[in-house]
């Protein structure tokens, strides 16, 4: 080939996207693909099942989507910026990535939400890991506001019940990951507010749980975020949580205590009772951040200062 | 080894993977075929948008770089059936159709044919002899792989490949 056709095919190939146009046009393909997801049969589940096991037995892999958006974001920072800058100001993206916030799973925009919307919001936070962690225990409250959701719906299947918890086992990994990276005074914060948040969701669902529609799944669930909150309690050397009230496992001490008192077991104490549920109830219950109250909640009475110009 | 894609629900991180590698391959072929910047992002997208919905209906992709230039090749082809009347093409209004070459920088450092050149040297090669060329030496396809995504023997490509170069030769003479 002489040189001027050399030359020619040379420049030819320079032909390319800018990484601006490449990101934009992901979006849109992205999107699409979003809203059609590859499922199985359940026969066909059933025959790879085996194969799939294996295979990952023996070639351990991390990569999900959102890795791979993040590993594609991480080499081309300005686009990813120029990104978010589009999904939070507005346009066509803007109005999905808005949308995608109300949806749960199963929804059409649910994917957008978990593995477009939430990775790009990752992906602009710096690299401070208590900011990360903070934004992690955002995602895990996320994730529980989308069960409690669903659980006034006939929407709470089995199959969303166990992706759920996949997601909050997953999350709950990563923002362990982040925890151990926050110097120790600022994680213990963290820690005890990752752990206010699977609190009240607890509370939440055995509170709604008479009425929830799906009872068998909202009580598997809390079950199940018991166990997460559960292991992460001992990884950060905390005694385990007193137990909640639950009409299919009331701890005896609990129920003789309610029997005593005449009080029925099968419905949740209100939150003046809640002590007597508590098996840790001969520790003083005063919480330590509220100040100024003694042990049954009643107020201290300090000596007020006069007014000053008050006139009687 | 060839990229393959399996179809299963966590196959979008090889899709993902996927248009990170050939994205430009795919944008730059569509290029020099209907000479439309703006036209062949499109197309692009559409080739990719195809590859997924080849996997949604279960199938798997054994060979991804063929997969998908054969689907470019495709529309390309059907494109150009639909829009016959648009075969004569200016090129101011290729210029103008936003075919321009753009780099990261968007600067144009070194280069001997600009965007123009190029879109008149290519447009001036006849198909089948362009595709051949643009798929041999810009898209760096070997004759056997051209040969299967045009449903061609490699003996019809090579002989494409030939008078294409012959051609191109004569097209640059006059244009140096």
């Amino acid at each position: 080939m002489d040189k001027l056709t050399k030359q020619f095919f040379g420049d030819a190939k320079r032909m390319q996207l800018s990484s601006q146009e490449k990101a934009l046009l992901w979006q849109g393909i992205s999107t699409f693909a979003s809203a059609k997801q590859i499922s199985l049969n359940s026969l066909e589940k059933a025959e790879g099942f085996e194969a799939i096991a294996a295979h990952m037995r023996k070639n351990p892999l991390e990569e999900t989507a959102t890795v791979a958006l993040f590993s594609w974001m991480h080499f081309h920072k300005l686009t990813a910026s120029v990104l978010i800058a589009l999904i939070i100001v507005g346009g066509g993206g803007g109005g999905v990535a808005y949308a995608s916030q109300a949806a749960v799973p199963g929804d059409t925009l649910y994917s957008i939400k978990v593995d477009v919307t939430e990775p790009l919001i990752d992906a602009a936070l710096s690299f401070d890991p208590e900011r990360r962690a903070e934004w992690g225990r955002r995602r895990i409250k996320r994730r529980l506001k989308e069960v409690e959701h669903l659980s006034s719906t006939e929407e709470f299947t089995p199959d969303r019940r166990a992706r759920l918890e996949e997601r909050i086992e997953y999350r709950m990994a990563k923002l362990q990951e982040h925890l151990d990276r926050v110097p120790e005074d600022h994680r213990v914060v963290m820690q005890d507010r990752v752990d206010d948040v699977m609190m009240r969701h607890q509370e939440f669902l055995i509170k709604i749980e008479d009425g929830a529609v799906s009872i068998e799944e909202v009580r598997a669930f809390n079950d199940h975020v018991g166990g997460v909150r559960n292991r992460a309690r001992e990884k950060w050397e905390r005694k385990a949580p007193p137990p909640m009230i639950n009409r299919e496992h009331v701890p005896e001490e609990i129920r003789k205590k309610r029997e005593e008192l005449g009080r029925p077991i099968d419905r949740m104490p209100p939150p003046h009772e809640r002590k007597l549920d508590r098996l840790d109830s001969k520790l003083p219950l005063k919480h330590p951040l509220r100040k100024g109250r003694d042990a049954q909640g009643e107020r201290e009475k300090a000596p007020r200062p006069p007014r000053q110009g008050q006139h009687r | 080894m060839p990229m393959t894609i399996k179809s299963h629900p966590g196959a979008d991180a090889d899709f993902a993977t996927a248009y990170d590698e050939f994205a430009d391959a795919i944008f730059r072929h569509c290029c020099y075929r209907c000479f439309d910047r703006e036209r062949a992002k499109e197309l692009m997208q559409e080739v990719f948008m195809k590859a997924w919905d080849y996997l949604v209906a279960g199938k798997d992709i054994d060979n991804v770089q063929a997969f998908l230039y054969r689907t470019a090749n495709n529309i390309l082809v059907d494109e150009a059936r639909r829009a016959k009347k648009r075969t004569v093409v200016s090129y101011e209004d290729m210029e103008e159709s936003g075919f321009e070459i753009e780099g990261e920088d968007g600067r144009d450092q070194g280069r001997v044919f600009d965007a123009k050149a190029i879109a008149q040297v290519l447009h001036e090669l006849e198909e089948p002899y362009r595709a051949a060329i643009i798929m041999r030496y810009i898209d760096e396809l070997s004759p056997k792989e051209i040969a299967e995504l045009l449903n061609e023997t490699a003996n019809v490509v090579s002989v494409r490949l030939n008078r294409g170069m012959k051609m191109l030769r004569t097209i640059l003479a006059t244009y140096g």
